[in-house]
């Protein structure tokens, strides 16, 4: 599955033509992703357990996956904000050594 | 709140070796690093860049293209749907080398060429090599593959910039990047290479008058991020915002070490990939101070209280640190140049002479 994770425009809005490397083509502000099985399964039994039992993820994660779930209610494509992307990752990592 | 930034554009240094010794090289390229990393430890970094956001792999040098097996790196980059980039001398520009660039998927080759005929091949230390870099130009062109050209403004080739542009322009060459010398690593001994205030100017009126000049045509004239802003009617540039190293992009050393961009110099090292992955050194806390950890107040002497300062956040890191030995003090910013003239104050633009001496302002400048 592939996630629409979302960079912040004050990021973007940087010229981003480092010294003696030229870019061309602008970066995307949106970058869609496939993280991988883990990542997938984590915010699934999460989110799940959120919308259908109101039980509250970790709190490390629980902001992400509150925005997440309320992207799956509103019938909208999930975007991950890049700080809840973050966390994720960090929350993966931590738990089951997941490696980027 | 905690860092939110991505390794957007990663610098990709494959190797220190060079098969030249260019006398104004910051790098100081020759021979390659020590333990220098393998092509399998390059694949695997490779693959830690999608849960990173990368977007666009640049490889450069050294001589990019002396790192045995740098295809490999590109054609994984590709399958991965990252965008990769070449920095090259242009010295082994073969059809050869050509096509296994086009079906290694490089998106551009950009090739170092630092003046017209005598003075490219002087910085080079060998005859032949300007003729050799247009020759790959050209090459380059025919096969499809378009070329950028990157070109190190030094003392002897700020008046060669209007003939260059004819040239380029003939060649068909679509982008043109234009910096000032980096007055560090090999040019330290080269004096006669160093850009001095008034060649500085002259390289962003250029850079500005060529730009405006081609604006919409086939050819862009562009500054890099260390030069050609701060200054309203030089200042064309005018969305920049400081920085990126260490907030949209990484440089990461052919030995694996990483810093905010590769120009810096290797005591802004921030972290060693054969001791950890790419994300624990991108998010670990208090890495990145000098553009993460942003305040007003820290702005060095040569910007402290600028208008531009909130903006421009101190100009170019690695340029500051090398010269001045501070973060967001970079000397090379024609507003505060400009302004110290208006006070009677010049800046010599040189590591370790960086010494502001009285003297009379300079009209136009």
């Amino acid at each position: 599955m592939t996630y629409t994770v979302s960079v912040a425009d004050w990021i973007l809005k940087r010229k981003l033509i480092f010294y003696y490397l030229i870019v061309i083509d602008p970066l995307r502000q949106q970058t869609e992703i496939n993280p991988g099985e883990q990542f997938e399964a984590v915010t699934a039994r999460y989110m799940r357990a959120y919308i259908q039992e109101g039980t509250m993820p970790p709190p490390d994660i629980a902001t992400a996956i509150v925005n997440m779930a309320d992207d799956l209610l509103a019938g909208r494509q999930i975007t991950v904000r890049s700080g809840d992307y973050i966390a994720i990752q960090n929350h993966l990592r931590k738990e089951g050594g997941l490696k980027a | 709140m905690a860092f939110e930034g991505f390794p957007l554009i990663v610098g990709w240094e494959l190797t220190l070796a060079c098969n030249l010794r260019c006398r104004h090289c910051a790098s100081s390229a020759g021979l390659p690093r020590d333990r220098e990393l393998t092509i399998e430890e390059c694949l695997a970094l490779c693959d830690q860049f999608p849960a990173l956001l990368v977007q666009e792999v640049d490889f450069t040098g050294g001589e990019a293209l002396l790192k045995s097996g740098w295809e490999r790196i590109a054609r994984r980059l590709r399958e991965l749907h990252i965008r990769t980039r070449m920095v090259t001398n242009g010295v082994n520009l073969s059809g050869d080398t050509i096509a296994l660039m086009k079906d290694a998927g490089l998106q551009t080759v950009a090739v170092s060429l630092d003046g017209l005929e005598r003075t490219h091949d002087y910085v080079r230390g060998i005859d032949g090599m300007f003729r050799r870099v247009v020759a790959g130009l050209e090459r380059l062109i025919a096969a499809g593959l378009q070329p950028s050209v990157i070109t190190a403004v030094n003392g002897l080739s700020v008046s060669e910039l209007p003939r260059m542009l004819d040239l380029l322009r003939s060649l068909g060459v679509r982008v043109w990047q234009i910096q000032h010398l980096l007055p560090f690593g090999r040019s330290l001994s080269s004096a006669d290479l160093h850009v001095n205030e008034e060649q500085y100017f002259e390289i962003g009126r250029f850079a500005l008058a060529s730009a405006q000049e081609t604006c919409g045509t086939d050819l862009e004239v562009r500054t890099a991020d260390s030069c050609g802003y701060f200054l309203s009617d030089l200042m064309y540039e005018s969305d920049w915002h400081g920085c990126s190293a260490g907030i949209a992009g990484v440089g990461i050393m052919s030995d694996g070490k990483v810093k905010g961009c590769l120009s810096m110099p290797d005591d802004l090292v921030e972290g060693d990939l054969r001791k950890n992955d790419l994300w624990d050194i991108w998010f670990r806390p208090g890495a990145f101070p000098y553009t993460r950890d942003w305040e007003y107040s820290r702005l060095g002497p040569n910007c402290a209280g600028c208008e531009y300062g909130e903006q421009c956040r101190g100009g170019c890191t690695s340029m500051s640190y090398a010269i001045t030995g501070l973060t967001r003090n970079d000397p090379y910013c024609f507003h505060g140049i400009r302004k110290r003239q208006a006070e009677g104050i010049r800046t010599r633009l040189c590591r370790e002479e960086l010494v502001q001496i009285p003297c009379q302002a300079t009209a136009g400048l």
